[in-house]
């Protein structure tokens, strides 16, 4: 009886053993809200899709798409800077393609893939070092050489502050999109987002 | 009773036995050696350590070339990193991460914190990769001006503003560059190439880190001897002592120290001493108490006492205590593999094929020779490690001699002169 008692109890302390150590996997399809929390910083999924549907909403609604004609004018996404204080490229690719979809999507634009563009080697070396502003020459290749009618660039930045235990990162997503026959800005607008860690 | 100071010697702890094999193998000059052992050890680390090996594996890949793989790691590193600053915490804070029964996560000084940035900074330029190394320059400036640093320490890395300055100078920030060469005063990165050709930027890594050692001090209060452990500071041999560097076989100046990280962390020592000794002090009391325990009931339960079994008490509760100690170390975690001092120099250097020497009077390798690639406008890197094949790492170990006159030994000396009346009345 004693022995049996012992082995129940040594039983149960396996288990609990083992269960203290085991990894557990979620899958966001059953449980959505995983995808919710921050667990960062850094820019994720979910800053992204809001930038996005916020960016695109005001483009959407914007005095130039209501005087925008008939046809399927050509854009391109030339290329989203990095100008914040954490290594969110990877992000920032993602962002562009998303952008880049929606475009697609909205049936009212002929998108130019942006890696088409990145093949030209001189055309990739003019864009990696693009900032708020394009140069004429490189406008004038991007009409010339690709038939681009209207292409987007901006930056995202950020202010980081850090006390003792909090650092807080305030993002801000600025994209403008430019006629490349008269190189002017058509529509811009700025998306904020801010991400804070406690601890 | 006159009080007796003496030291019975130091010890490594789990972490040192660990990164001896890699440290070995780095300073024999097989950092793809190094690398592959500290791969090895990170797989099987726990993640106490996991972040640490990291860094030094970095240090290794870098010293290789590797600058995308050791940036990668850096990253992930700094996403994780916590920092404890030893002159300023709390002693019990101190005395719960360097003293407790289990190690837990590696917490990292201000100062190393930093260097993850700087260090970054280096592997992004070496990568080629100028907005990620952007990322690392505002990270550092971040540090610099908001993190609770003291305003000498702040402004004592003209390194880390400098390579922030030519970093945004290349990702086309002039106005962010302009500031960051401000905060770094003139150190030689500010001069921008000539019309038509390319920066040649040349880092030495020079000599190594000093690093923490446990230091056991054996002091006699109240009649019993107590043991008394810290972690020890102790610099290491090792570096060049001057580096000139010679372009197309021509002398084109000598690399300047921007960073003495071997003289910020002694002076830092100094400032984290006291409160070392308080947390070792808080960390000697359980110890002493359970040996006195140990003591009192051999002696109550002795029917006849006499002098030869109460030598023998004496004796096995001053073992009992000393293996105490023995079993729990204090925790010298540190990130060895950096260099003691960095060195930087800036030309302006016609686009092309160039060879490169530095020369390291007083070490091993004597003589480094590169060849290296300019474009006109860009930046190209050369990083100079001078501890790789530099020889062993052997290190003065505190134990090895007399530590009268030691800074620590002094500072180990008034707190038991303060504390002996404790055990007086005991």
């Amino acid at each position: 009886m004693v022995k049996t008692n012992h082995s129940r109890w040594a039983l149960l302390l396996i288990t609990l053993v083992l269960g203290a150590c085991a990894t557990s996997y979620t899958r966001a399809s059953e449980e959505p809200q995983i995808d919710e929390a921050a667990m960062s910083t850094r820019l994720d999924r979910v800053d992204l899709e809001r930038a996005v549907e916020r960016w695109i909403e005001g483009f959407e609604r914007s005095q130039f798409i209501k005087g925008l004609g008939g046809g399927k004018p050509n854009i391109a996404i030339l290329r989203i800077a990095n100008e914040t204080s954490e290594h969110v490229s990877g992000a920032l690719a993602n962002l562009l393609n998303s952008v880049e979809t929606r475009l697609v999507n909205s049936g009212r634009w002929s998108v130019i893939d942006n890696t088409a563009l990145s093949r030209d080697a001189v055309m990739a070396e003019r864009l990696r070092g693009l900032g708020d502003s394009v140069d004429k020459a490189t406008t004038a290749a991007l009409g010339k050489e690709f038939g681009i009618h209207y292409f987007i660039n901006g930056r995202v930045g950020d202010t980081a502050e850090k006390t003792d235990d909090k650092r807080r990162v305030q993002y801000y997503l600025f994209l403008r999109v430019t006629d490349v026959a008269t190189g002017v800005a058509v529509y811009q607008k700025q998306v904020d987002i801010t991400k804070q860690m406690e601890g | 009773m006159a009080l007796v100071l003496c030291l019975a010697g130091c010890a490594s702890s789990g972490y040192g036995r660990r990164i001896a094999p890699a440290q070995l193998a780095f300073y024999q000059g097989d950092a793809a050696a190094s690398a592959a052992i500290l791969a090895s050890d990170i797989e099987q680390a726990g993640d106490a350590d996991r972040h640490l090996l990291g860094l030094e594996r970095a240090m290794a890949l870098q010293a290789q070339g590797r600058f995308a793989e050791a940036a990668e790691l850096m990253v992930q590193a700094d996403q994780r990193l916590e920092v404890l600053d030893y002159s300023h915490a709390p002693v019990t804070a101190l005395a719960d991460t360097l003293f407790s029964l289990r190690a837990g996560t590696w917490k990292a000084t201000p100062p190393e914190k930093v260097l993850v940035n700087t260090q970054n900074m280096i592997n992004f330029l070496g990568a080629g990769e100028i907005e990620e190394a952007a990322v690392e320059a505002r990270r550092v400036g971040i540090l610099l001006l908001q993190e609770d640093l003291p305003e000498e320490e702040r402004y004592a890395n003209p390194l880390a503003w400098a390579l922030a300055g030519l970093i945004f100078e290349h990702a086309g920030k002039p106005g962010e560059a302009a500031e960051a060469f401000r905060e770094a005063g003139p150190t030689g990165l500010e001069k921008p190439a000539a019309p038509g050709e390319g920066t040649l930027l040349v880092v030495v890594q020079n000599g190594r880190v000093p690093i923490r050692v446990q230091a056991v001090y054996q002091l006699w209060l109240g009649g019993k001897l107590r043991r008394l452990q810290i972690p020890e500071l102790v610099r290491r041999t090792g570096g060049a002592a001057k580096s000139p560097v010679w372009l197309d076989g021509k002398p084109v100046g000598e690399a300047p120290v921007l960073l003495d990280l071997q003289g910020q962390a002694l002076h830092r020592y100094g400032r984290e001493l006291p409160r070392l000794l308080a947390a070792a002090v808080l960390q000697m009391v359980p110890r002493a108490v359970l040996s006195d325990a140990l003591r009192r009931a051999a002696k109550d339960s002795g029917q006849d006492p006499h002098a030869g079994a109460n030598a023998l008490v004496e004796l096995g509760a001053t073992v009992f205590e000393q293996a105490l100690g023995e079993w729990f170390p204090v925790d010298t975690r540190c990130w060895s593999l950096l260099p003691g001092e960095i060195r930087a120099l800036r030309l302006s250097v016609r686009p092309g094929e160039h060879t490169l020497a530095v020369d390291l009077p007083g070490t091993h390798v004597g003589r480094i020779e590169r060849t290296v690639t300019v474009t006109a406008g860009g930046v190209s890197l050369v990083n100079i490690v001078t501890a790789l094949g530099d020889g062993s790492g052997h290190r003065s170990a505190p134990g090895s001699g007399n530590m009268t006159g030691t800074r620590a030994g002094l500072a180990a000396l008034e707190l038991a002169l303060a504390t002996r009346e404790i055990w007086r009345h005991d």
